[in-house]
């Protein structure tokens, strides 16, 4: 399947060690596609929380993915844990109590976290890019 | 590891925790143990520099409240010390620039500590 030009997937252990790469990969793509400094420090910290959250709701030993892509007009970011399918219709909305997912919501311009209790979950984030 | 934490006792019961580096899910257990030893010391009253953080997520915020429900234990403070912008910014959001008093320099929060 052919593949938008600035599609990027990274797929790393579900260990919080690892969260500094995938902040380092998206907030170079996101200065690759003209995103102002301080959106781009919004874009880390939203990327990095919602990496959090998913590494905290999947089984051990098991491996996220994180998805970017955009279309010239919104810049999104999948966040989810490997084995569930974000099109998988037992996915129910997950709660957003966390102070994580707050500050997701606060940043970003879209959030949809849905979860599969026991398997994992998906987080999905939208920032507009401006004409 | 991509976090140094310095602790500097300024008098009895009052201290400085200077923090460089980034302070994310991975590190911030790092912080929280460096600090819980330094509140175990007795240093109850304590500035925290974030000057040399250039990046915090919610688990180091999450440290942070922690630090402040301990030192809170023995009627102590936790101030900070901060003016990068984009981490001031969290603080706002998350409504903690509320709980904490934020200065722009030590000699700022030094003076406020005696001015109790």
């Amino acid at each position: 399947m052919e593949r938008p030009p600035h599609f990027i997937c990274i797929q790393l252990p579900a260990n919080p060690e690892y969260v500094l790469i995938v902040r380092l990969a998206v907030s170079g793509l996101a200065n690759r596609l003209d995103f102002p400094y301080e959106e781009i420090e919004d874009i880390k910290l939203a990327v990095s929380e919602a990496c959090n959250s998913i590494i905290a709701g999947s089984p051990p030993g098991s491996l996220i993915l994180v998805e970017c892509d955009s279309d010239g007009k919104t810049f999104e970011i999948l966040v989810k844990t490997q084995s569930v399918d974000e099109n998988d219709g037992a996915l129910v909305p997950g709660s957003e109590q966390d102070m994580g997912l707050h500050i997701i919501r606060a940043l970003m311009d879209d959030m949809e976290y849905l979860a599969k209790p026991g398997s994992g979950a998906v987080i999905r984030i939208r920032k507009n890019m401006s004409a | 590891m991509d976090i140094k934490v310095d602790k500097r006792k300024v008098e009895e019961g009052l201290g400085i925790v200077d923090i460089l580096g980034e302070i994310d899910v991975y590190t911030s257990s790092w912080v929280k143990e460096a600090i819980a030893e330094f509140i175990k010391e007795g240093n109850y009253n304590i500035i925290i520099n974030l000057e040399g953080v250039r990046y915090i997520d919610s688990t180091g915020l999450g440290v942070l409240i922690g630090a402040l429900k301990r030192v809170k234990e023995h009627e102590g403070s936790i101030s900070l010390i901060c003016t990068n912008p984009q981490i001031k910014k969290i603080f706002n959001i998350t409504g903690l620039s509320k709980i904490f008093a934020i200065y722009k320099s030590e000699e700022e929060a030094l003076a406020a500590h005696k001015e109790g």
